[in-house]
């Protein structure tokens, strides 16, 4: 089991220099530099993919979640499964 | 846990989950994973409690909607303006509308979109709301009008078909094309509509008051197993603030467009974290992977409703429930035998993830498994980028080729990992292949129940035991991962009362309400918090051996392009050969 009291890594510990005591830190400010380099910078770039804004566009126009993990995070499914539930069950041209 | 943890050797704490292969009756408060079970089942049953009693009172109309449909369907060929009318007013009662439920709504909200100031997904004044929604205006009047006369147009062609007894060949043509030109023209009008309605939100103080709420909670949880509720309460707040900065992630505008969910940001800050600075030992009580994810996994279980496989009727089955398992099975199999994958449990869990539905299927197959921690963040990884990749290539393909909306949508639906990039991909090529694949990916979601329940019966009697023994089933049930138990009883539970309900009624209070209105907004934080923690305790450079010959990449680049092919030659068999009705229907 994970316990409360478990974890693979820790923080650098023991009397550092200080040099060596800032890399860390250094270390996560790269790394929050990166991601938004990320997510500004590529994430803009992307956008010049052929078909990527248009992708966008359908995305934000429908105001969908395209990160949704399972069927319950986002209306489309329920949406869809209804009409075509109703559209089966009530097809035009059948006798009542 | 209150004993023995200090002797639990370093690299069990590598695993999702662990098992120890002694069960007691003291195991039913003292193990995480009969916790979890309790504390999703006490969720459940709050649900049930807040939403059965309180049904919505236009519930009472939907028999009346139904009847409608019905005298339509059987009086013109073609469906009528009436007929829309019902339909839509019937999908319009939801039990999440009432007030009290947009309440818990709001207090379990996750941060709001936002594009280049990350404050504008915590707050938005009404200044702000007046200002974004002021652009919109125009293009929504415009909508309105276009929605407007179209409507006009379609009643003038109806009452024509009306005239000739809807006998008409061409004048019933004629009502059919305005009736579905006036539907998309009012689905456009309303889409329009709602971005001039935008609304002002402070989700700072929900934030905080759910940030204690969920530390008591789990906090309980954890001082009954015998642990600090104190130390757990302390660490909390900064894995909950992580997990904010994950849907932060998730919400920032370009971000949401590829589908990097709240999962990989979760994953990537806590690994910058605990790679950079060291995860403070203050933090280390309330890092509960496990703790978390089962308890998410037995929510998740609820929303596993058996009656959904029909909803495309047995084209829908056919293709969910053949082609996916039959991908699942090969690409594992091809993964021993040809590709020789260093782990078992990475081979299945990536093959789940890839033939079922991406990260869902992944966090319940590698729990079930008992995958490491590494390997379920692989893949996360893989399937996110393959995904990307898919939503934005496979509606491109469709196009080129000439594709039918209806085969389109059932192939991308079963193929694309992510359950919301399906639904993109579908947007992306027109509405029946969005409203086609959804439906598709909710059947093969529901199928993520079967295969965990599958996968850990297989791991406990084939897998983990010495090649050639006989296992007992004491000893399967020994090594089984309990929280599999409230997981499947969760799904029959609630595939019983959605099935008793009637699937309208479900609709409206089940799938729109307990679930969508209360536990599916929970399961989500539980996942949020359990991969900022899987960050927070992972190693970077453990990554590496996993990596070695690039060989998860190929065994997901093989299982990928036989689903793609297999699943595009069934979806053709199934809705064009074997059962063109139903695609006519559609």
């Amino acid at each position: 089991m994970i316990a409360e009291d478990t974890c693979v890594l820790s923080a650098d510990g023991g009397a550092a220099a200080p040099s060596a005591a800032h890399t860390p830190w250094l270390r996560l400010i790269i790394g929050i530099a990166l991601i938004l380099f990320f997510m500004f910078g590529i994430g803009s770039l992307a956008q010049r993919i052929p078909g990527a804004r248009h992708m966008a566009q359908a995305i934000e126009e429908r105001g969908l979640r395209a990160t949704a993990i399972y069927y319950t995070d986002f209306e489309e499914p329920a949406e869809g499964s209804e009409r075509i539930r109703d559209s089966l069950a009530y097809t035009p041209g059948q006798k009542p | 846990m209150a004993n023995g943890t200090a002797t639990i050797p370093k690299n069990t704490t590598d695993y999702v989950v662990i098992e120890s292969g002694k069960t007691s009756l003291r195991d039913l408060y003292t193990k995480e994973d009969w916790m979890a079970v309790w504390m999703g089942f006490l969720l459940l049953i709050v649900g049930l409690l807040i939403f059965l009693p309180n049904p919505p009172e236009k519930a009472a109309d939907i028999p009346r909607y139904n009847a409608i449909m019905k005298e339509e369907a059987a009086k013109a060929p073609f469906k009528t303006i009436e007929w829309y009318n019902a339909a839509s007013a019937k999908r319009g009662v939801r039990a999440t509308d009432q007030n009290f439920a947009r309440t818990i709504q709001n207090f379990l909200a996750a941060p709001s979109d936002w594009s280049t100031n990350p404050l504008d997904a915590l707050i938005r004044t009404e200044e702000t709301a007046r200002a974004m929604g002021a652009p919109h205006k125009e293009a929504a009047d415009k909508a309105k009008v276009a929605a407007d006369s179209a409507l006009a147009s379609a009643k003038a062609a109806q009452a024509a078909a009306a005239t000739a007894g809807f006998k008409d060949v061409a004048l019933n043509a004629a009502a059919d094309k305005d009736i579905k030109a006036w539907q998309e023209a009012k689905d456009k009008a309303s889409k329009a509509a709602g971005k001039v309605n935008v609304k002002p939100y402070n989700r700072i103080p929900y934030l905080v008051g759910l940030c204690a709420m969920l530390a008591v909670f789990f906090g309980l949880g954890k001082a009954i197993m015998g642990a600090s509720f104190t130390k757990f309460v302390v660490g909390f707040p900064f894995v909950f603030f992580l997990a904010v900065l994950a849907y932060m992630g998730e919400t920032q505008a370009l971000m949401k467009y590829w589908g990097f969910g709240f999962p990989l940001w979760a994953i990537v800050f806590g690994l910058l974290i605990s790679n950079t600075v060291g995860t403070p030992a203050w933090v280390k009580p309330a890092v509960c992977t496990e703790y978390f994810i089962k308890t998410g996994l037995v929510l998740l279980g609820a929303e596993i409703l058996f009656n959904k496989i029909l909803a495309i009727g047995q084209p829908g089955i056919f293709l969910a429930w053949i082609c996916t398992p039959v991908t699942l099975v090969l690409t594992y199999w091809v993964g021993q035998r040809f590709i020789k994958m260093p782990s078992k449990t990475l081979n299945i869990t990536i093959s789940a993830d890839m033939s079922v539905c991406g990260v869902s299927a992944a966090i319940a197959t590698a729990a079930a498994c008992k995958a490491k921690k590494e390997e379920l963040t692989l893949a996360i990884g893989l399937s996110m980028v393959f995904t990307a990749i898919c939503m934005v290539g496979q509606p491109a393909f469709a196009r080129l080729v000439g594709m039918p909306e209806i085969l389109a949508g059932a192939w991308m639906g079963s193929t694309i990992d992510s359950t919301g990039a399906v639904a993109a991909a579908g947007a992306f090529f027109g509405e029946k292949a969005l409203y086609v694949a959804a439906t598709i990916k909710m059947i093969q979601n529901v199928l993520i129940g079967v295969v965990a329940f599958c996968v850990a019966v297989y791991w406990c009697a084939k897998v983990d035991g010495k090649p050639g023994d006989t296992v007992s089933w004491w000893e399967i049930w020994y090594r089984f991962p309990k929280f599999v138990v409230g997981f499947v009883l969760a799904s029959i539970a609630f595939s019983f009362i959605d099935q008793s309900m009637g699937k309208d009624m479900s609709a409206v209070m089940i799938d729109h309400g307990v679930l969508r209105g209360f536990t599916r907004i929970a399961r989500e934080w539980f996942f949020a918090l359990a991969f900022v923690c899987i960050g927070l305790d992972t190693n970077f450079k453990e990554f590496g051996q996993y990596f070695k010959g690039g060989k998860p990449i190929t065994l997901y680049v093989f299982g990928q392009s036989f689903q793609l092919a297999f699943t595009l030659l069934v979806a053709y068999i199934m809705f064009y050969v074997v059962f063109p009705e139903v695609t006519a229907a559609i």
